[in-house]
């Protein structure tokens, strides 16, 4: 059974969500809301129990199509990192951020994020090597 | 309201819905025109609590440079305005100037703005401003706060001024500990991440924030 089956994928103005087989978030678009917290947060919430659920070792969320975002989701991705890091040892999983080299709040905000948190997040730009 | 124009100066007003009660914020006035016309009609017709910063299109800077307003945006604090302006922003930068450029404009709108109007007071207008200063494009937003708030900006904007790396990181920092007071990675990320130069002028109780990058 997939193992998030019974999540459901909140819809936002320009923005596009997907699960893509079993371990992959794709985001496109923009996150331009004042408080994605309370669409887009619950939903990451949702999907951190669920891979937790399903004892995947690694999850990845793809947004080298996500163009722009403002504070308030960068935040999300830090509460992201977050719920992992609060979680006992064993049962963490590694998230991995698919980023674009050409997309500056990609490359600034995650590798300060993988600097904060690099013992859960990894980032993976979708034209170069895994950090 | 996010299809721009071709070659004008938009001029957008808009306030709260003060009727129902409801907290449904959905009515604005909005105008578009060449110039200021609209702010001169809104004048004529005796509104007279939003004060425009300016009412030309072209202003004499007080540095003595040549300044084209592209885009003025004149609202209330609490306005639900701040999604379409940034659409809008972001689409017309994107006509006019080079993709890193737009993607800074945009960054910078969304953070000063959504600043301006969440702490701004509603006794004065909150007003954004686009300007083309030839070399340079200036993103210009103020509005009225309390002293103690307006303190607290210019504060923050002489730290990033030492040292904008180093502050975005603390930002992040406080982020991911949950640290209060809450973090305020907004104007951290206009001037690292969008390697922006950001002023901030006080004049009695009003308070402008400016982000300016070169051409």
């Amino acid at each position: 059974m997939n193992a998030f089956a019974n999540i459901t994928i909140p819809k936002v103005e320009s923005l596009s969500m997907s699960i893509e087989g079993e371990t992959r978030l794709m985001i496109r678009g923009v996150i331009a809301t004042r408080e994605p917290n309370q669409n887009i947060g619950v939903f990451f919430r949702a999907m951190h129990a669920a891979v937790l659920a399903a004892h995947f070792p690694t999850f990845t969320v793809d947004v080298s199509e996500l163009t722009f975002v403002n504070s308030s989701a960068i935040r999300l991705f830090i509460d992201w990192a977050m719920w992992i890091n609060q979680t006992p040892v064993p049962q963490r999983y590694r998230l991995t951020f698919v980023t674009s080299r050409h997309i500056t709040w990609q490359v600034t905000n995650f590798s300060a994020l993988r600097s904060l948190v690099g013992n859960v997040v990894f980032v993976e730009p979708k034209d170069g090597t895994a950090a | 309201m996010n299809k721009p124009p071709d070659n004008s100066t938009l001029s957008v007003r808009a306030k709260p819905d003060e009727g129902d009660g409801s907290g449904n914020r959905q009515r604005q006035r909005c105008s578009t025109d060449s110039g200021d016309g609209a702010f001169n009609r809104q004048r004529q017709r005796g509104s007279s609590e939003d004060e425009p910063v300016s009412r030309r299109t072209d202003v004499d800077d007080p540095r003595g440079i040549d300044t084209q307003v592209i885009l003025r945006v004149v609202c209330e604090a609490g306005s639900s305005i701040l999604e379409p302006t940034h659409l809008y922003t972001t689409a017309l930068t994107k006509i006019k100037f080079r993709p890193t450029i737009s993607e800074k404009i945009g960054l910078a709108c969304w953070e000063l703005f959504s600043n301006a109007l969440s702490y701004g007071s509603v006794r004065r207008p909150v007003v954004l401003e686009l300007c083309d200063l030839k070399n340079f494009v200036e993103l210009r937003v103020s509005n009225e706060s309390i002293a103690a708030r307006c303190q607290l900006l210019e504060k923050r904007i002489q730290q990033l001024h030492i040292d904008a790396k180093g502050t975005y990181l603390e930002e992040m920092r406080r982020s991911v500990s949950g640290a209060l007071p809450r973090a305020t990675l907004g104007l951290a990320r206009v001037a690292h991440e969008g390697k922006m130069d950001l002023t901030c002028t006080i004049q009695n109780s009003r308070v402008l924030v400016t982000a300016r990058c070169s051409l």
